[in-house]
């Protein structure tokens, strides 16, 4: 696995790809807020059974997420637009099949990478994601109504980005194949066992998962390359 | 109500338990209507409470209404099954 970055409009982010020469490779887009943390050894374990089927990947951090040197907050719905086509250009002309694949949150902002054929596991409108994060503050005894839930969660986002995140859906047109897990009843192509770790305190790993996911996301790409 | 529909959806939100908060079958299995849940299971804190309703949407397939969720609801085994069947059978 080898650590890189990638250059987008408003600055470098780091990357780690796996089977760079591979002749498919699939963009992840991670969850986003604190799920990108609980998924992300699923994901590098993903990746890593990926190359061992000659499937290459990469794996960004998104602007203000992650290790981004930017402050938390501070990237737009449509910076993360903005990165995750740069990461389409990055192996733009390199004769290699771009695919996206986008984990919850991850998928509404994969309308950069519409051009490719596109992935998702459990997408998640972004009205969603933050009712999650509203929940859990409203829950603590010493939340008053009428606070500002996010700063109160250790999630400062300024006004204009939850505005934008209550209104973004994931984008329909196109290619897109959507996973979910067995006991999710939202509608799906197919449903595969497993987990959610994304809502896990402590999510450790889950084995049954992690080999569901690199299946599918081997047989797809597979496929995708031979169409 | 009949048996069947309660042991459906306990069996059920067993599972959850253990999914989302990594209890061993054996503590879910010996949960018991009265088993005190949020404010007394420690796994069970603020942030775990927000995943749990949510994975209780996505698998029952309703929407918790923000103003039903308090500490009756979620107070024991037996509150937090009681109102996913009402949910159920009001279909609301």
């Amino acid at each position: 696995m080898e650590r890189g970055d990638y250059s987008w409009a408003g600055g470098s982010e780091a990357l780690v790809r796996c089977a760079p020469q591979a002749r498919v490779q699939i963009i992840l887009l991670p969850p986003l807020f604190d799920e990108a943390n609980r998924m992300r050894k699923t994901l590098t374990s993903v990746m890593r059974a990926l190359a061992t089927q000659g499937i290459g990947t990469l794996l960004p951090d998104l602007p203000a997420m992650g290790e981004s040197l930017l402050p938390y907050g501070t990237a737009t719905l449509a910076d993360w637009q903005i990165a995750a086509a740069a990461l389409g250009q990055i192996l733009a002309g390199q004769e290699q099949l771009v695919l996206s694949a986008a984990f919850r949150g991850g998928a509404l902002i994969d309308k950069a990478l519409a051009q490719h054929p596109r992935w998702r596991l459990a997408p998640e409108s972004g009205t969603r994601l933050l009712r999650d994060i509203k929940r859990m503050v409203s829950l603590r005894p010493d939340y008053a109504a009428g606070q500002d839930p996010y700063g109160q969660s250790g999630h400062a986002l300024p006004p204009a980005f939850v505005a934008a995140l209550e209104a973004a859906t994931p984008d329909m047109a196109g290619q897109i194949r959507t996973l979910r897990l067995n006991d999710d009843r939202t509608e799906a192509d197919a449903r595969i066992p497993g987990t959610p770790l994304w809502r896990r305190s402590e999510p450790g790993e889950d084995a049954a998962l992690t080999a569901a996911l690199t299946t599918d996301l081997a047989t797809w790409a597979k496929q995708c390359a031979a169409s | 109500m009949p048996d069947s529909s309660i042991s459906k959806t306990d069996v059920r939100l067993r599972q959850l338990l253990i999914d989302l908060l990594g209890l061993t079958p054996a503590r879910a299995q010996a949960l018991r209507p009265d088993s005190g849940l949020f404010g007394t299971m420690p796994e069970l804190d603020s942030m775990a409470v927000a995943g749990l309703l949510t994975e209780i949407e996505d698998s029952f397939g309703f929407i918790i209404d923000d103003a039903d969720v308090d500490g009756d609801m979620l107070a024991t085994f037996g509150s937090l099954s009681a109102y996913i069947r009402q949910k159920i059978n009001t279909g609301t």
